[in-house]
């Protein structure tokens, strides 16, 4: 076949298709290429490293290049240490940090690839928050491989370029690493600088300046001087504000980051200089897993009592990276009471865990270099039963790989509710690596707590945790804990299970040793009362019942909780009391009962309960009970032993939640304030939902002493006190001495 | 006679009709026909028709079209490779533990297969 076409239009046809293909070659085919470049990047592969590498080599055109460096070598903007890691690890909580796919893709490289881009970055790229952070993480890095005169030199070469905010803020970074090296004068005269410039644009700046500006003046003993440096941006801030709001008054209420953050700084100050403190200190260590392998560049963040109820946020003054040692150092720390944070990335917590606890706190005190080392330990193994196994028997045995230098487990257990999973200790002090436990044990293993759900718009009590372990149809799982001699978590089995090597068996299993009966399928379709009703009937049946016997015990633990009385109402007793005779040593359960008759006021039942409590535990004592015991004593009076009782309890327990009771029983017996104001300050209530600045309450006391003769305070006070321990309400409402009064309503509040 | 005498009146009738009409283009189709200059002998080549078998172009455009479709395939086919590694992945927390989801899944789907 053959068509007849002109030489033009031939002509005219290859051109086209000419045009069309360079298109293709000049635009397309990079276009796509840098597509593919960056799917390859993104996806990991070894290979979209490099071709990143050309793409940003070859890049068309400068604004380009940036871009590329910046989307893809810097990170998103703003990634501080605050919120880059994966994970955020510490006593008082573990957080997840970033989404871990969307923050990876510029941690790929390694330095040696990255470092000639951000520095070209640093000097030719378009100033901004890009560019700073370009310049912070150079000067971390820097700093992680001790090269801090580089880190010097590279930050104020960049600060050149820019006189305002942003330059600002590289000086404020510059005089950091001078004071972390303890170059306090070099440290202040770039603050001079950065005041000198003022006002700078940025609010939080300011704010961020006048808090290290805090800092050296406590490193220097003035501590009243920086306390009133913070009183004096906070005045400058709140006239900004008034000053905003004149200007536009429809703008909503609103207080500025840099203020709640000054105010918090100032606690933390005021603390400080009133405590006495007029030295600054420093605390440092090392991060490394158990086997000694140091961990580079993970966060470190020592926090405030102040900052601990909320997650890790930039504005916090104390925030590092480890270097390639793994070792970390915080200079000019105000004294105060600290938790150690750690900020980790994925691939150095799978497998791991770091077994800090909840009360673990850095008493930092003026003047002192205190050592703080962290060890992340192995997750432990879990044996069996593993992998959803079934649980028939009467008796159920679990088991787990054997930790070195282990004295006890604790095993705990998790039941699936409504929303989430409810743990439940099943043992503690075990004394082997396995245990093997009557079934009984499970379906009578209690949280201690209950939880609950909405209904038809009412909160009533979630059934599955009420039925526990003893649902044949629920999956199950466990985890372990590992306890040295002195009582401290040495590893878990629970953690980041993140690849084939550290995922391990999964620690579910079903327990179908019995199967549900009539009241258990009430229970479970939420009708409670009925589903107790049942209970009692299979009860009365057979008065040796225990399975029913606990259900009715729950139930009713369960609604007096509801109902906000006491944990145990008057119908529970006797079938707690029929529960003692069938299983004399069960610890919950005479807790239960001392529990009650303490609220009662009845002594002989406390003391008989408690001292059966002390031998089922094995007389190994939390110091919860134990203070709760001390605290019955202090009722009747009986001060010495009570005392002595606080005392070893305020040892094991060291959120001293009981401290403030202590100290009425050390005021009355000998009515010494100036005593008790040392005790106060030997233990200090940490930070919870209803804390209280014992020595600040005392020292109050003090004062108002001061005003009265001697005596009649000393009477003053006496009566008040009794009047507390004998829970006499009209008596503590009647004090009129405000200091006096604030100290019993402290008291009041202790729980 | 007659056919002479019909002759001249179409004759007449014509020159009447075409009388303002004037042929002028006597040059232009002389150097259409006999090209002289070069600008005259590009465009009789410009406008030269040529006879083009099908097949033979059909058949190279058949091979260019293969060529770059095994090319972009085989592109796919790398990218496809490595990409599910980490991309996109969830976490889940389970029996106390945090997983990748789709490990979690999958080895849970092992454990119930087995049973």
């Amino acid at each position: 076949m053959k068509v007849t076409i002109k030489v033009k239009h031939l002509a005219i046809g290859v051109l086209a298709i000419g045009l069309a293909l360079t298109l293709l070659q000049f635009v397309v085919i990079p276009k796509l290429q840098v597509r593919a470049a960056i799917k390859h990047f993104e996806a990991g592969n070894v290979e979209g490293k490099r071709e990143m590498l050309a793409l940003i080599d070859n890049a068309a055109s400068p604004g380009k290049r940036w871009e590329l460096i910046r989307q893809y070598m810097i990170g998103p903007g703003g990634l501080s240490i605050a919120n880059r890691y994966d994970v955020y690890v510490g006593p008082s909580s573990t957080m997840g940090g970033g989404s871990g796919s969307s923050v990876r893709d510029y941690r790929e490289w390694g330095w040696e690839e990255k470092l000639p881009y951000l520095l070209e970055y640093v000097s030719d790229a378009p100033v901004g928050m890009d560019w700073f952070e370009a310049a912070k993480q150079i000067a971390e890095y820097y700093l992680s491989e001790g090269r801090t005169n580089e880190a010097l030199s590279m930050l104020e070469l960049a600060e050149g370029r820019r006189g305002d905010a942003w330059g600002a803020r590289l000086k404020l970074e510059r005089a950091k690493i001078y004071a972390a090296r303890g170059d306090t004068e070099a440290a202040g005269r770039l603050v001079d600088e950065m005041e000198a410039a003022k006002p700078s644009e940025s609010l939080d700046l300011d704010g961020d300046i006048v808090q290290f500006k805090a800092r050296l003046l406590v490193a220097e003993g003035k501590a009243r001087d920086a306390l009133q440096e913070i009183d004096r941006e906070i005045e400058t801030t709140r006239e900004w504000m008034e000053a905003e709001k004149k200007k536009f008054p429809d703008m909503q209420e609103f207080t500025p980051a840099k203020l709640e953050r000054l105010k918090t700084f100032r606690q933390l100050l005021r603390q400080a200089v009133d405590d006495g403190a007029d030295k600054d200190a420093a605390v440092s260590g090392t991060v490394k897993r158990s086997d000694g392998t140091p961990l580079a560049r993970v966060g470190v963040f020592l926090r405030s009592e102040q900052d601990v109820n909320h997650s890790v946020i930039d504005g916090e003054p104390y925030q590092t990276l480890t270097d390639a040692q793994g070792r970390y150092e915080f200079k000019n720390v105000i004294p105060g009471n600290y938790q150690l944070y750690l900020g980790l990335q994925f691939d150095q917590i799978d497998g791991w865990t770091w077994p800090t606890m909840y009360g673990d706190w850095i008493v930092v005190e003026g003047g002192k270099a205190i050592h703080q080392d962290v060890a992340l330990q192995r997750l432990i193994e879990i044996q069996s039963p593993s992998d959803e196994e079934v649980l028939a028997d009467s008796k159920v045995k679990f088991s787990w790989q054997a930790v070195e230098g282990a004295v006890h487990y604790s095993l705990y257990g998790q039941l699936p509710i409504e929303h989430g999973v409810s743990s439940v200790l099943i043992r503690d002090r075990i004394l082997g690596h396995s245990t093997e436990l009557p079934v009984e044990t499970l379906y009578e293993a209690s949280g201690g707590g209950y939880s609950y759900q909405e209904v038809n718009g009412e909160m009533v009590l979630e059934t599955r945790q009420l039925l526990g372990f003893a649902d044949p149809n629920s999956r199950y799982s466990w985890y372990v804990e590992a306890y040295d001699e002195r009582g401290r978590l040495i590893t878990r089995s629970n953690g980041y299970r993140l690849n084939e090597d550290t995922m391990g068996p999964l620690p579910f299993f079903y327990l179908k040793e019995r199967s549900l009966n009539a009241a258990d399928e009430l229970l479970l379709s939420g009708r409670l009362d009925e589903a107790l009703a049942e209970y009692k009937k299979s009860f009365e049946a057979d008065r040796s019942d225990r399975y029913s016997l606990n259900q009715i015990i729950r139930i009713l633990g369960g609604q007096a909780a509801m109902a906000r009385h006491s944990k145990t109402s008057d119908e529970a007793i006797p079938y707690l009391e029929r529960m003692m005779e069938l299983a004399p040593g069960k610890s919950d359960t005479l807790f239960n009962l001392f529990d009650y008759y303490e609220g009662k006021r009845d002594w002989a039942k406390v003391d008989t309960y408690y001292r059966q409590y002390l031998s089922a535990r094995e007389g190994v004592l939390d110091g919860y009970a134990q203070s709760r015991y001390a605290t019955a004593l202090m009722k009747q009076k009986r001060l010495d032993e009570a005392s002595a009782q606080f005392r070893e309890a305020l040892e094991n327990d060291t959120s001293h939640r009981f401290v403030g009771n202590f100290l009425a029983v050390e005021l009355y017996k000998s009515g010494s304030i100036e005593l008790v104001a040392k005790l106060a300050e030997t233990y200090p209530q940490r930070a919870s939902y209803d804390y209280s600045d014992w020595s600040r309450l005392i020292r109050g006391l003090a004062q108002e002493s001061r005003n009265y003769e001697s005596e009649t305070y000393g009477k003053t006070l006496k009566e008040a006190l009794e009047a507390y321990f004998d829970g006499n309400e009209s008596v503590m409402d009647g004090i009129r001495q405000p200091a006096l009064k604030a100290f019993v309503e402290a008291l009041r509040k202790v729980s | 006679m007659k056919m002479n005498r019909e002759r001249e009146r179409i004759k007449n009738r014509l020159d009447e009709e075409l009388g303002g009409l004037q042929f002028g283009g006597q040059e232009e189709t002389l150097r259409r026909t006999h090209p002289r200059s070069w600008r005259d002998r590009l465009r009789a080549f410009w406008n030269k028709e040529i006879e083009v078998s099908l097949l033979p172009l059909g058949a190279s455009l058949a091979v260019i079209l293969a060529v770059a479709a095994i090319y972009q395939l085989s592109d796919a086919k790398n990218d496809s490779g490595d990409t599910d590694w980490r991309d996109g992945r969830q976490l889940v927390e389970a029996g106390g533990n945090t997983y990748w989801k789709d490990d979690y899944e999958r080895a849970v789907a092992s454990i119930e297969g087995n049973d």
